[in-house]
């Protein structure tokens, strides 16, 4: 086993230029036919230390050396002269092309001299020696995602890759088509070919890797031989083991009193992904409680969001709101009825060409108009005043143009105008998302005493933390469905990691 | 006027929040003329002509382009209105560039109605259903067959000056004047009113009163903001119950009839009958959409830009007369004025809009 490894990354940070640090010393090292798995949430750095060894992002500090020899990579191309291939989540194929087509456009990004027939046979040869089949002459776009994404591995073999780097690749597939991947991936590690195989899944990264590096929050916290550790511990490693105090005020009882808000009853709902879609979700909220959702992101809980506000049809089951089948109202109907939503991102919420005033209408309007939908300016300007009064935003006006306003203030009004409606349930998408530490407990703050008033609020969040501090009770979400629940206490992180991992 | 002391304080103060934006608005304007001014002189100079003879042309231009005031207005009306006719689907987020092929409509079902039944304001309605029709239809395409709005207008704008011409030609001609249509009967024009100092035409007043209609639309209704959030970000749009679709059709719906208007008040106000090469109509529906742009997208500034735009219309035609230049030279200080005022709002607003609506 004193193999020379194949490429060492040497104590690689990276500090992007708004001070966000994704990278804090971390050195990897990947063998000649291994597959090495990359395991860590959302934001661990994963995709970014891959990002670096393919010479599309430069490291802030750090050394990369292939085959011994230290190298400075100006960008992809010198890392595909020295044979680094990286496969993304969203392929980088035309369409309209065919298979063959499609191939020898990369090829001859490499070869600029190869002719299309000498890729054609190239292919073929690689097909034959893995086993593997792909219709040459289809158009990419008549073939299913898997096939798609074998074009895609077969497109780097051809051109003579040693190391294949393959981002998530399993997000966009069905358990069919992720066995057939594995397949291949296995083929490729007998033929000689290094695999590193980013994942947030703990089974896949069970299953398929000869070795694993853990990364949480920018920081290399573990690596292992796959064989010798389980999939708790390594759940562990992925979230961190540190339990955030439980510092909430005036946490409620789950007292029998409160009323059932929400009823979701066996929904299925069509995703953006095959991952995203919702299966079996059943679920209730209770007025005077913070269900918190947990997961890593795109495992359906956004699809979880815009079927409840209306945004999504469900294809089966049934949403009850107050003990009303609501699953046929439009978004409009069901504002009228007391439901209100904070979505996952600024972009999506708040209009930044428009001022402060405008983006409090545009979820208040119902409120606001009269019967012929004038707007009423009177009451629309005491409303503003008061939401940028209660939720403390710091602007000078009502008038003030929302994209001039800090990425804090910008949520506390996209909080406020919702929270200033006492809406009987707030879906709160990543409410704290990208906000400093205060503005953040502000927000936390302000969530929980609108649950304090007898408001039901359902939180989802990528940040664990978040969840633990402010639910009462914890849903976990894999794959498009519900895998565990139960109160933060009752649940421990080995628990949770498993369960965000698909291993529970 | 201490009856109302908050309206012109809430105006002051809403300029002086906006202090920055204004401003710069301002500036582009004032540097975007200086540097057409000073580009076309350039090109006169290449082109041959003395270096003072640019001066000489500018001045009889903004001079005799805009000393009469009833002229001015009359000739801005239709402009007004297929400027808005671009004005309200962009605030939607769309291009309507079929204003053209609904003035054509426009004016002819207004011709019809008006020789038929002799009222104005039947043949005004009319004018304004047939451009909202044509206005709709590129809306259905797009929303629901998801056709590019802006190739399907311009293959409709052809289309339509082709039948229209056919139309006119076939149907509506004077026995006794064979390259004119029959006149509006007197019943159905828009009359002149006599303000002493001005003669003011009535299409204004209708245009003006368009533009107002507009911008209360837009500004203080419901509707009217949910159609500029879809414009400005779908998504929340939706998020805020809004729907896409039924916007998009009510803002071309819209476009539509400002522009079928546009033809009316040019057939019921100005020029009364049509001639069979469609000379008085033709150009109209593009111009509006410089205006449009001139105009920062907003239906006050649109009626300022129109009648800017109108008054070097005038303008050009004297040049031809009195300096006897090509009206070519004309049309090429129109044109370089036009762009480079709009070169800088053209440019943010379609970067915003592009990035939106086309992902």
């Amino acid at each position: 086993m004193v193999k020379e490894p194949l490429v060492r990354l040497e104590n690689i940070s990276k500090t992007y230029p708004d001070g966000v640090k994704a990278l804090d010393n971390v050195s990897i090292e990947i063998y000649p036919g291994e597959i090495l798995g990359l395991l860590g949430e959302n934001g661990a750095g994963k995709t970014t230390l891959m990002r670096i060894l393919y010479g599309e992002i430069k490291p802030s500090s750090g050394r990369i050396y292939i085959k011994g020899r230290e190298v400075n990579l100006h960008g992809p191309w010198d890392a595909l002269k020295h044979g680094i291939r990286m496969i993304y989540q969203h392929f980088s194929l035309i369409d309209e092309f065919t298979v063959k087509e499609n191939m020898h456009l990369f090829m001859s990004t490499i070869d600029k001299k190869a002719s299309i027939d000498e890729t054609r046979r190239k292919v073929e040869e690689v097909l034959k020696t893995l086993g593997f089949q792909i219709p040459l002459d289809e158009p990419v776009a008549r073939l299913p995602i898997g096939a798609q994404q074998k074009v895609e591995i077969i497109k780097s073999l051809i051109t003579g890759a040693e190391i294949l780097i393959l981002d998530e690749p399993t997000s966009v597939l069905n358990p069919l088509e992720i066995e057939e991947l594995f397949r291949l991936i296995k083929k490729l590690r007998e033929n000689g070919v290094s695999v590193i195989f980013i994942s947030h899944k703990l089974r896949e990264i069970k299953e398929l890797t000869n070795r694993v590096v853990v990364l949480r929050k920018g920081r290399k916290v573990g690596e292992a031989e796959t064989a010798n550790i389980d999939e708790s511990t390594l759940a562990k490693m992925m979230i961190g083991e540190e339990l955030p105090e439980l510092n909430q005020t005036g946490k409620t009882s789950s007292n029998n009193l409160s009323r059932e808000i929400l009823i979701l009853e066996d929904i299925e709902v069509k995703g953006d992904k095959e991952q995203s879609t919702l299966k079996e979700i059943s679920l209730r909220i209770h007025s005077g409680e913070v269900v918190g959702v947990a997961g890593i992101q795109g495992n359906g809980q956004k699809e979880l969001a815009e079927t409840i506000i209306g945004l999504r049809r469900p294809v089966k089951g049934r949403i009850l709101f107050e003990n009303e089948d609501i699953a046929s109202l439009s978004v409009e109907e069901r504002l009228r009825k007391g439901i209100s939503f904070i979505p996952e991102s600024r972009k999506i919420g708040l209009i930044g060409e428009m001022d402060i005033s405008a983006n409090i209408l545009l979820t208040n309007h119902i409120h606001l108009v009269s019967r012929f939908g004038v707007i009423r300016t009177k009451e629309l300007e005491s409303l503003s005043l008061k939401v940028i009064k209660d939720y403390e935003v710091v602007a000078a006006s009502p008038r003030v143009l929302v994209k001039h306003l800090s990425g804090g203030n910008q949520q506390k009004v996209m909080t406020g105008r919702e929270l200033v409606k006492n809406p009987k349930l707030l879906v709160a998408m990543e409410p704290t998302q990208g906000l400093d530490v205060k503005s953040t407990q502000q927000i936390r703050r302000l969530l929980l005493d609108h649950r304090n008033k007898g408001g039901a609020v359902l939180l989802i969040s990528s940040d664990l933390e978040e969840l633990l501090t402010l639910s009462d009770r914890l849903v976990i979400m894999f794959n498009g469905r519900i895998t565990a629940e139960g109160t933060p206490g009752g649940l421990t992180v080995e628990k949770i990691g498993l369960c965000m991992g698909g291993s529970c | 006027m201490s009856g109302k002391p908050g309206i012109l304080e809430k105006l002051f103060e809403n300029i002086a929040s906006r202090r920055r934006e204004y401003g710069l608005a301002l500036l582009e304007v004032s540097l975007s003329i200086l540097l057409s001014l000073i580009i076309t002189a350039f090109i006169m100079i290449l082109m041959g002509y003395s270096s003072d003879l640019s001066l000489v042309a500018y001045s009889v231009m903004f001079s005799k382009g805009f000393d009469n005031a009833s002229y001015l207005l009359s000739r801005a009306s239709p402009l007004i209105f297929t400027a808005l006719a671009f004005l309200y689907p962009s605030l939607t987020g769309l291009f309507n560039i079929g204003g053209e092929g609904q003035l054509y409509v426009g004016a002819i079902a207004s011709l019809i109605i008006a020789l038929y039944t002799g009222n104005s304001l039947l043949a005004l309605i009319a004018g304004g259903l047939a451009g909202a029709a044509l206005g709709m239809l590129l809306a259905v395409l797009r929303v629901y067959r998801n056709v590019n709005e802006v190739v399907a207008a311009i293959m409709i704008n052809w289309a339509l000056f082709n039948i229209s011409m056919f139309a006119i030609a076939t149907y509506l001609t004077d026995p006794s004047i064979p390259h004119l249509t029959r006149q509006v009967p007197d019943t159905a024009k828009l009359p002149l009113m006599d303000l002493g100092f001005l003669r003011l035409n009535t299409s204004f007043l209708v245009a003006l009163a368009a533009a107002i209609a507009g911008a209360f639309l837009f500004y203080r209704t419901r509707l009217g903001f949910a159609m500029r959030v879809s414009g400005l970000n779908p998504l929340a749009s939706m998020i805020a119950g809004f729907e896409n679709r039924k916007l998009m059709l009510a803002s071309f719906a819209l476009g539509g009839t400002m522009a079928g208007l546009g033809g009316s008040v040019l057939v019921l106000g100005i020029v009364h009958r049509l001639d069979t090469m469609m000379m008085s109509l033709y150009g109209y529906g593009f111009l509006g959409i410089g205006a449009s742009l001139l105009g920062r997208n907003n239906p006050i500034g649109v009626v300022v830009s129109s009648i800017f735009l109108s008054g070097l219309l005038i303008g050009g035609q004297w040049i031809e007369t009195r300096l006897g230049l090509p009206h070519q030279v004309a049309d090429l200080i129109i044109g370089i004025i036009v762009i480079s005022l709009a070169i800088p709002f053209a440019y943010h607003y379609m970067k915003a809009v592009l990035k939106v609506r086309r992902k």
